[in-house]
């Protein structure tokens, strides 16, 4: 494992290439500098924590096996996003989980925090939190896919558009998709507060 | 009076745009003339701002980190999937789906040559000349007779000399009796 200074000047371009030459320490770099994105973005979609930590790893470990083939015309987290999101997308059609009810999130854990931190504030705070999050787990996993990746990971169009394999055009319809159906869906509540 | 006069078409353009012009993605022209558009339409003006709330919440109320433990044991568990996948079966389903995934363009030459066969084989089988029907078999006396020409003994052997006169073939048996 590098040392603390590597761990956060070494760019990802020559971790990828020390990677490439069979040095496994780099791309743990790489991997501890992505993990929580990779699980943010995977719990966005998937709505369920051992899920989205499962397809995580399995985004690294693919990502991994086949590092020869990344030519790193793009940034190594957008080749890995893709590889998650598709991954992800994958899963959630699979086992039909298009509206899944969230169970044992980590969002849980937030709400507490906050709970004991400011009681009556964090109560308004708790309430449009789950309703935020309801309905974004209403969302086609392809919608929540596009809002997390440009909400939460703050990528460009062009970035969301080369890791979901579509057009700019079809990610900017399926951010305004997503957002009309949000506002449907918190109607007042999120308008007003 | 501006929008009155022109506002209903130019709200209908200004609004699929509001989302790219939150995110930032709008050129310099196009974000000139939202804001220019956005500063004298309320209605606008209000759809921005709820738009602006809305991506607050979303930022506010979605990002979750890796609770403690997970993160101390991810490295350990990609590890261990990198053992699994480098040993896959051979020519697995998933080998196979990966090597699809990999290369979307093997996927479309695929699509190409299985298409083509289908076609080719399908005109084939339409436009093929129906075949005669099946003669009757031959009858048995139209099999190749065989003669007996001659059979000639000595002390120790015997020649025997058949003939096919059909096919103008001649078959010469020379049977040899074992010296003790």
């Amino acid at each position: 494992m590098g040392s603390r200074p590597e761990r956060e000047t070494t760019d990802d371009h020559e971790l990828v290439l020390r990677t490439k030459l069979g040095d496994r320490s780099a791309f743990e770099i790489l991997v501890s500098r992505y993990q929580d994105r990779a699980y943010n973005v995977a719990y966005q979609i998937l709505r369920h924590h051992e899920d989205a930590l499962d397809v995580a790893q399995e985004a690294f470990a693919r990502a991994y096996v086949s590092i020869a083939r990344f030519q790193g015309k793009a940034g190594f987290y957008t080749w890995l996003y893709r590889i998650l999101v598709n991954l992800a997308i994958d899963q959630t059609r699979a086992r039909g989980r298009q509206n899944p009810v969230p169970r044992d999130d980590p969002e849980r854990e937030v709400a507490l925090r906050e709970m004991k931190a400011d009681p009556a504030a964090s109560l308004e705070t708790k309430e449009l939190r789950q309703q935020i999050v309801r309905a974004v787990a209403c969302l086609p996993a392809d919608q929540r896919a596009a809002l997390t990746l440009r909400e939460i990971d703050g990528l460009s169009y062009q970035e969301v558009a080369r890791i979901m394999k579509c057009s700019i055009g079809t990610v900017m319809s399926r951010l305004y998709a997503a957002r009309q159906k949000l506002q449907q869906l918190l109607g007042h509540d999120a308008k007003t507060q | 009076m501006k929008t009155l006069l022109f506002g209903r078409s130019e709200c209908s353009t200004v609004v699929p745009r509001l989302g790219a012009y939150v995110d930032g993605q709008l050129h310099d022209s196009r974000r000139k003339r939202l804001e220019a558009h956005v500063g004298y339409c309320q209605s606008c003006a209000a759809k921005l701002q709820r738009l602006l709330t809305l991506r607050d919440h979303i930022r506010g109320s979605l990002a979750v980190s890796l609770p403690g433990e997970d993160a101390a044991r991810f490295w350990g568990n990609v590890e261990r999937k990198i053992q699994e996948a480098k040993a896959p079966p051979l020519w697995g389903m998933d080998r196979f789906r990966e090597l699809f995934w990999f290369y979307p363009k093997l996927s479309w030459a695929s699509a190409a040559v299985l298409g083509t066969t289908v076609l080719l084989f399908t005109a084939d089988m339409v436009l093929r000349p129906s075949m005669p029907p099946p003669t009757s078999l031959a009858p048995m006396d139209a099999q190749p007779r065989t003669v007996i020409e001659s059979v000639e003994g000595g002390p120790n052997s015997s020649v025997v000399l058949f003939s096919t006169p059909d096919q103008q073939l001649k078959i010469i048996w020379v049977l040899e009796r074992e010296r003790s």
